[in-house]
């Protein structure tokens, strides 16, 4: 009995640190369930017998999968990105329907126009473009001034 | 969303070189076949081809004003000057074409409006009539109304007299 008590105490011990084996923890709880226990270990019996009742508490039916549920990331749909792209086809549409349309009898029309050249040398295309530029300069110039003395 | 903005950028990209034509494709096309009138046209093609110059001895305003540029016209005539300035103005869309100057002197009378983004000028066009004729003048590019300004400052304005009148030849 002596013995049974001893190996009981050091199981007991070797149970606290957390180095017991499945085995051992069998052994304990099997002596901690008899109720001949050694009157000086009896006040781990309701201790134990608490151990064995929460071990029988099962998780109610569909618990895994009710957590599954709740972590599993859902795809709701996304209203922000809808309305970004909504926004941009409309800003897009706007360009061509808000575009001005020339009107009226001397207009012509807005397809692109291949510009044909006056010059086939481009010194007679640069001397031209910069005499333009200089009577546009001179004007501004002027139209400046007029600006500045009134 | 990548995709979208993507599309959205190349449509916009088509809208913009859509807007590339000028004044004068856009509002004057007619006069472009019309005898009476003089046209001079240097076409993008032209101004890329202006790269094999030597620009040695261009001033740097004007080079960098050159390069800049996509396309060039000026249609001119001495036919009723007047009345085809009148209706010239007429058609101008003015929500698109900014007014920038306005000078008149008795009937003769010149304009310049732009066609901007921003702070970024696409497009400057000279609008101008006096007793001798009618002119417009459409320059498209990436323009910078400073270093035209200063080009006139770098000649002297005897010179420009004789290219006022050379451009009635």
């Amino acid at each position: 009995m002596e013995k049974a008590k001893s190996t009981m105490i050091a199981l007991l011990e070797k149970y606290w640190r957390a180095e017991t084996t499945l085995e051992e923890e069998k052994i304990l709880a099997e002596y901690f369930r008899e109720p001949s226990t050694d009157p000086d270990l009896q006040p781990y019996n309701a201790l134990f017998a608490y151990f064995e009742e929460e071990a029988g508490v099962l998780p109610s039916p569909g618990l895994e999968a009710r957590i599954l549920h709740s972590i599993t990331p859902v795809r709701h749909f996304d209203w922000g990105m809808f309305s970004a792209a909504a926004a941009i086809l409309v800003l897009v549409a706007s360009l061509f329907l808000l575009t001005p349309k020339p009107a009226g009898p001397i207009q012509n029309s807005t397809a692109v126009t291949r510009i044909t050249d006056t010059y086939d040398d481009p010194d007679q295309a640069l001397a031209a473009v910069r005499h333009a530029l200089l009577i546009a300069s001179n004007h501004l110039n002027e139209g400046r001034k007029q600006i500045i003395n009134k | 969303m990548k995709r979208i903005i993507t599309i959205a950028l190349m449509v916009i990209a088509f809208a913009n070189l859509h807007a590339q034509d000028d004044a004068i494709s856009r509002f004057f096309g007619k006069y472009l076949d019309d005898s009476r009138f003089t046209v001079v046209s240097v076409s993008p093609r032209m101004f890329r081809l202006m790269s094999k110059i030597q620009w040695d001895s261009i001033p740097s305003d004007l080079k960098q004003t050159v390069t800049r540029l996509q396309s060039f016209r000026i249609v001119s005539t001495e036919t009723t000057p007047y009345t085809f300035y009148k209706e010239a103005y007429a058609a101008i869309d003015k929500k698109e074409y900014e007014e920038l100057i306005t000078v008149r002197e008795n009937k003769d009378d010149f304009r310049f409006m732009i066609r901007a983004t921003g702070n970024t000028i696409h497009e400057l066009l000279m609008i101008a009539v006096d007793k001798d004729g009618f002119t417009l003048m459409c320059f498209v590019g990436d323009i910078d109304l400073d270093k035209i300004s200063r080009l006139a400052a770098d000649l002297d304005i005897k010179g420009m007299e004789n290219l006022k009148n050379a451009k009635r030849k």
